[in-house]
């Protein structure tokens, strides 16, 4: 969008003060720095940074909001919706372009009609101004940081954070282009910054200096080489230097919070989903936060369960055969109660053991399935090769065992596949369950042979109900 | 609010990855669209650039019976991350039931990170929900990457608030985590529900 056709101007807008100026932190900038910065948009295309104080007060104050806005926060518009006076020093924006780039100052967006050009000086900073663009915290750090020769050294060193050098300078926006270079003697030196500075920053994840502050914490042969930088020019501090130096204690949440969920979970259509996502990745979905009750999810002890019947299945194999009399087809009810399968394959239906292994051998890759036993006794499926079915249900629970055995400290060994000319086929097992599925043309797709050892675990556990409870 | 349709005996609930641009909220709906068969999902409609930059949203949508005798459809939604958008993410954000925030672990995201979260904040305000009234939860993706921030971090850039929310450490590109976050968001969606409608339980079978 152009300014060429606008037909109202700002210029003339009153700009109501009074009021404004107790909704803001801090007085708006009077000057603004309009550099080109680094940002995502597509090479060639130019975005200028402007504080929000710089327009603040020429926005209606009926389209405000009343919250508090602090009037140093960079706004990033594009170069093309800017018109710029070199002559009077102004730039002049619509107000639209104002409302979607920083949108939480503005009570409603822009309407059409309420759509005007807005113009604000962009003269060259004065020196007042250099403290406007930090915080209100970091104002007094650098007050006292530059009458630091009223404090203690040991009381300064910690207000103090040591940051390496080369980081800061390797990371410098590609605007400030130096003369003559910097070159570091020593690629470890560390300079002093304020601490308070610091902290009073991290909750925006971006910590940034001025231009002054960081050119009085430079060794004394570098200060003239950061001369040229403006005072008002905002110095980006990475924050992996920061962290490197900083407390944990830094970041301590809050102890007064309430949490925002249930402790007791209850099942929804991708709980299955994310338990077998769990079995694929790890004990548990890995919550972020150590705290216990403060993240994570409440499915994860489940999920666990899961990962654990999997992982000793060889061990509940051997105990199964002393304790348990060998599974036949007869030991599946006639119709399952498996909210658990039902739930796996995302249906209504009652299910039993031929329309589940039915439901196996559709999932995504494969074309046929084989239940067995570890004896070798067929339960349900069919191989694409009925001819050579019987050697097969003999010989693969026994191949399984074999290389579970041979590898030994394989405990959990979940499945092998197999591949021949054109084919392949996964043996999977678990306790005296045995299933061979054929792939279409590829190993799993991702998540079936989670999906495949969850079903299995609840079919063992579908054919141990008869003798558990008795005759 | 979700819709429901007495005669059709159908809910819809709105479910938007939100999040800064680049984040990873369209790998999440990849992830979600190759593990849902085929039966129970709908196309993956995704408006991007060349450059597989979300122009406009991805949409997936879910079905399942969750609600006795209610077909419950579930839209998932991505909004484009790029700051410019917003009026796009405005319009998305509009009537959704619950959010994930995708964040970017790495540490030179953590301002846009930041700003995301902040927009997310006004955006809602802008349809007068409070954030701290609605159901959302957080996803600190890209954990695989070396040059992240710790959780920990991320937690007090994003979560430090009076209410917490959960919050899940994820990979989208190979799917650690992300039904996790797609489940514990929907438990939040499902609560408010049944709160809101009490004449509506649950499956008994829950």
């Amino acid at each position: 969008m152009g300014l060429s056709d606008l037909s109202k101007s700002a210029g003339t807008e009153a700009a109501p003060t009074l009021q404004r100026s107790e909704t803001i932190e801090q007085a708006p900038m009077i000057s603004t720095t309009l550099a080109p910065v680094g940002t995502e948009e597509p090479p060639g295309a130019k975005l200028l940074s402007i504080p929000i104080g710089a327009f603040y007060d020429k926005i209606p104050e009926e389209l405000l909001t009343s919250k508090k806005t602090n009037p140093g926060r960079l706004i990033y518009i594009s170069s093309e919706d800017v018109v710029s006076d070199e002559e009077t020093k102004e730039a002049t924006i619509l107000l639209s372009i104002l409302s979607l780039s920083c949108p939480e100052i503005f009570a409603h967006p822009v309407e059409n009609a309420d759509d005007i050009a807005i113009t604000f000086p962009i003269g060259p900073p004065k020196p007042e101004p250099i403290e406007d663009a930090l915080p209100a915290d970091a104002l007094k750090e650098n007050a006292g940081a530059e009458a630091g020769s009223t404090k203690s050294d040991a009381a300064a060193a910690n207000d103090r954070i040591r940051v390496k050098l080369a980081p800061i300078l390797a990371n410098l926006p590609p605007e400030f282009e130096l003369f003559p270079a910097p070159i570091l003697k020593d690629p470890e030196m560390e300079i002093d910054l304020p601490l308070d500075l610091v902290k009073s920053q991290l909750k925006n994840g971006r910590i940034a200096i001025a231009g002054t502050a960081f050119c009085a914490a430079l060794p004394e042969d570098l200060r003239h080489i950061f001369g040229a930088i403006e005072p008002t020019a905002e110095i980006p501090i990475p924050l992996r230097e920061i962290f490197r130096r900083l407390s944990s204690d830094t970041i301590k949440l809050r102890e007064d919070y309430e949490i925002g969920y249930s402790l007791e979970p209850i099942r929804t259509p991708f709980t299955v989903h994310a338990e077998e996502d769990a079995l694929r990745y790890g004990p548990s979905p890995r919550p972020s936060a150590k705290a216990p009750g403060v993240s994570g999810s409440k499915s994860a002890p489940e999920a666990d369960a899961t990962r654990r019947g999997v992982a000793s299945a060889g061990q509940r194999a051997e105990k199964a055969e002393i304790d348990a009399p060998p599974i036949t087809e007869a030991d599946f009810p006639a119709t399952f109660d498996s909210p658990t399968l039902e739930a796996l394959f995302m249906t209504d239906e009652a299910l039993d053991l031929p329309k589940t292994m039915q439901k196996v051998s559709k999932l995504p890759g494969l074309r046929a399935c084989l239940l067995t036993t570890t004896t070798g006794t067929k339960l349900w499926g069919e191989s694409v090769d009925p001819m050579g079915e019987p050697a097969l249900s003999s010989a693969f629970p026994r191949l399984f065992q074999q290389v579970t055995s041979t590898l030994g400290e394989t405990r959990s060994l979940q499945g092998i596949t197999l591949y021949f000319d054109r084919d392949s086929l996964s043996i999977i097992l678990f306790n005296e369950l045995c299933l061979v599925v054929m792939h279409d043309s590829r190993p799993f797709r991702p998540g079936v042979r989670e999906k495949i050892l969850a079903i299995m675990q609840e079919l063992d556990k579908i054919s141990r109900t008869k003798w558990r409870s008795g005759p | 609010m979700p819709l429901l349709n007495y005669s059709n005996r159908e809910i819809q609930f709105k479910i938007v990855y939100y999040g800064p641009a680049l984040a990873g909220k369209t790998a999440n709906l990849i992830y979600i669209h190759s593990r849902i068969g085929q039966a129970y999902r709908g196309d993956l409609v995704s408006l991007a650039t060349s450059a597989d930059r979300t122009l406009f949203f991805d949409l997936l949508p879910l079905h399942a019976e969750i609600l006795q005798g209610f077909k419950t459809k579930f839209q998932l939604f991505t909004v484009p991350g790029q700051v410019i958008y917003n009026s796009t993410r405005q319009l998305v954000l509009r009537n959704a039931d619950g959010v994930v925030f995708v964040a970017d672990s790495q540490w030179d995201k953590m301002e846009e990170n930041v700003q995301s979260f902040r927009n997310l904040e006004e955006n809602l305000l802008t349809q007068g929900v409070p954030l701290d009234e609605f159901p959302y939860v957080l996803e600190f993706n890209k954990r695989d990457l070396q040059d992240i921030a710790p959780a920990s971090y991320l937690e007090y850039l994003l979560n430090n608030r009076k209410r917490r929310v959960q919050s899940f450490e994820s990979m989208a590109k190979t799917g650690e985590n992300v039904f996790a976050a797609l489940d514990a968001v929907t438990q939040l969606l499902l609560r408010k529900f049944d709160s809101e409608h009490r004449k509506l339980r649950p499956s008994s079978r829950q």
